[in-house]
């Protein structure tokens, strides 16, 4: 079962992480992707850490403001969130399953 | 206090900014200030008659300071904010008069940006164009893409079969957050998209690519 606030907290994570990678391609400063979005420069910095939830309309205007649209954006950070769950999840033990133990009695 | 501008076309509707601040000469300055701009505002001195002029009309944007006596900026926006979920009223866009070092807390407070002190014109006028602007840019597009969210989120509970409540209660919301949603009153953030995605049987990212689509069907249909 997925855990859903996991789930949102590694979506975060990955559109922070796409964010600053497209602004990096870009070649822009966060202050030039400020003055494009229309966002203040703190905001975009936090958004980037990953420390705010991130609402629709400026997820809008940040995706905009990078060429993509929201839905783009939000496509390419769901594929990086998958390897980040991946990255996290517990490691598969290889090990056989232990056989019953068969009590022997005499 | 109340100053028209005189820059816009009489035909048009006229949009009306509130200035609350508590200091006398700055309220008489941004009066002035949105008055060259070319904007019409009237002013109240506290949060608390914030609260009474949004009980008599509706503003385009509220460009409210933070310290206030009586009910500070960040109390009148809660209010604020909670009147309109309870009315089903429209987003009003609350712009916070702060030092930079509120400005995080400012948003997550639910206004919607800020202008530093000193208040500057150019300043003013970049912050209040972003929300109050002529058709065609950023507040008629953000007033699409809330619109387009709430028909999205509407057609899809109801090709669910699903009620409002159930909705609510699914997605661990608020009924009144739901309703304020399908009017296209409110923004959502990425948290709400992925409950309410769950909610509607979609993969988020499909949610966010219809309510794009519908958004620029109604901006090619409004042209």
């Amino acid at each position: 079962m997925i855990n859903p606030s996991s789930d949102h907290d590694k979506l975060l994570a990955a559109t922070a992480e796409i964010l600053r990678e497209r602004r990096n391609q870009l070649g822009l400063s966060q202050e030039e992707l400020s003055t494009r979005s229309g966002l203040h420069r703190t905001y975009i910095s936090d958004i980037e850490l990953g420390k705010r939830n991130i609402s629709l309309l400026n997820l809008v205007r940040l995706a905009s403001a990078l060429g993509f649209s929201a839905s783009e954006l939000l496509g390419k950070a769901q594929e990086r969130a998958v390897i980040l769950l991946a990255k996290s999840a517990p490691p598969i033990s290889m090990a056989p399953p232990s056989a019953p133990v068969e009590s022997i009695s005499q | 206090m109340y100053y028209a501008g005189n820059k816009r076309h009489a035909m048009e509707r006229v949009q009306m900014i509130l200035v609350a601040d508590d200091n006398e000469i700055l309220r008489e300055l941004h009066l002035r200030q949105l008055a060259q701009l070319g904007f019409t505002a009237e002013s109240a001195a506290n949060g608390r008659e914030v609260l009474e002029c949004v009980s008599r009309r509706r503003y385009d944007l509220i460009l409210m300071d933070i310290s206030m006596p009586e009910l500070d900026g960040f109390e009148a926006a809660r209010l604020i904010r909670m009147v309109e979920r309870l009315t089903n009223s429209p987003h009003t866009p609350v712009v916070a008069v702060t030092g930079v070092s509120n400005v995080v807390e400012c948003m997550d407070e639910g206004l919607d940006d800020f202008v530093a002190k000193p208040v500057m014109l150019d300043q003013l006028k970049t912050v209040v164009n972003r929300w109050i602007s002529p058709a065609g840019t950023t507040s008629d597009k953000a007033n699409a893409i809330m619109a387009a969210a709430g028909t999205v989120i509407r057609a899809r509970r109801e090709a669910l079969g699903l009620s409002q409540q159930e909705v609510a209660t699914k997605a661990g919301i608020p009924i009144g957050l739901v309703t304020h949603l399908e009017t296209g009153a409110s923004d959502l953030d990425l948290s709400l998209l992925g409950h309410l995605s769950r909610v509607l049987e979609m993969h988020v990212v499909d949610l966010v690519a219809w309510i794009e689509l519908v958004a620029r069907e109604g901006e090619i249909l409004g042209k």
